[in-house]
């Protein structure tokens, strides 16, 4: 599809970049599935005890 | 393929390449308007926290839950916000590769995303990552002070 004769390499290069990043959101990602079940579980210990006041 | 055929798809790809950059611009400006939205209702909620929970410890905990399940919840948006942020990063470059524009500006992105080391957390995410972890952390040591005091 691409005009430029060096297609493959250029793709290969993109692809390489793409693998590199998705690494780092599976870095990204683990904040977001600590924080998330932190913070809901810090919920249901505030709603505990206003329940138990 | 013949000609008008491939013509015809770099004219869609051009289309489409508008609307993803107008998609980019659009998920940079909501994550910022998200955060600040959550920093001053989160701000609103530490003042009304400040003032009720030494006189009226039950009203505090509601405050509490109230801050700290709009913080989940915030997270939530965000993240899902990632992820069509990156969906759109990703559309973009595949673009840029079908029209040729080997240096154009999601190839530029991309190639930022991709550094190593301590360069690969100077990024919006991290940043505003911090600011979402530091909010949590402190509503979360501010339940355990009003648990433990």
């Amino acid at each position: 599809m691409s005009q430029t004769p060096n297609a493959d390499k250029l793709l290969s290069d993109i692809q390489d970049k793409f693998a590199t990043i998705e690494q780092k959101e599976k870095t990204e990602d683990l904040f977001f599935k600590i924080m998330i079940p932190l913070t809901f579980s810090a919920g249901i210990i505030g709603i505990m005890a206003l329940l138990l006041l | 393929m013949d000609e008008t055929q491939t013509k015809d798809n770099q004219e869609n790809y051009r289309a489409e390449y508008d609307v993803v950059s107008e998609g980019y611009r659009f998920f940079v400006s909501i994550r910022f308007i998200t955060a600040a939205f959550a920093m001053t209702i989160q701000s609103t909620l530490l003042t009304l926290y400040n003032q009720t929970a030494k006189d009226n410890q039950p009203a505090g905990f509601a405050v509490f839950v109230m801050a700290i399940f709009f913080m989940a919840a915030i997270l939530v948006v965000e993240w899902r916000t990632i992820f069509l942020f990156r969906r759109i990063i990703k559309r973009g470059t595949e673009i840029e590769f079908y029209l040729g524009l080997q240096n154009g500006f999601f190839h530029g992105i991309a190639e930022l995303s991709a550094e190593k080391g301590f360069r690969s957390f100077i990024t919006h995410t991290w940043g505003i990552n911090f600011v979402y972890f530091g909010i949590s952390i402190l509503w979360i040591v501010l339940l355990f002070t009003a648990l433990v005091v």
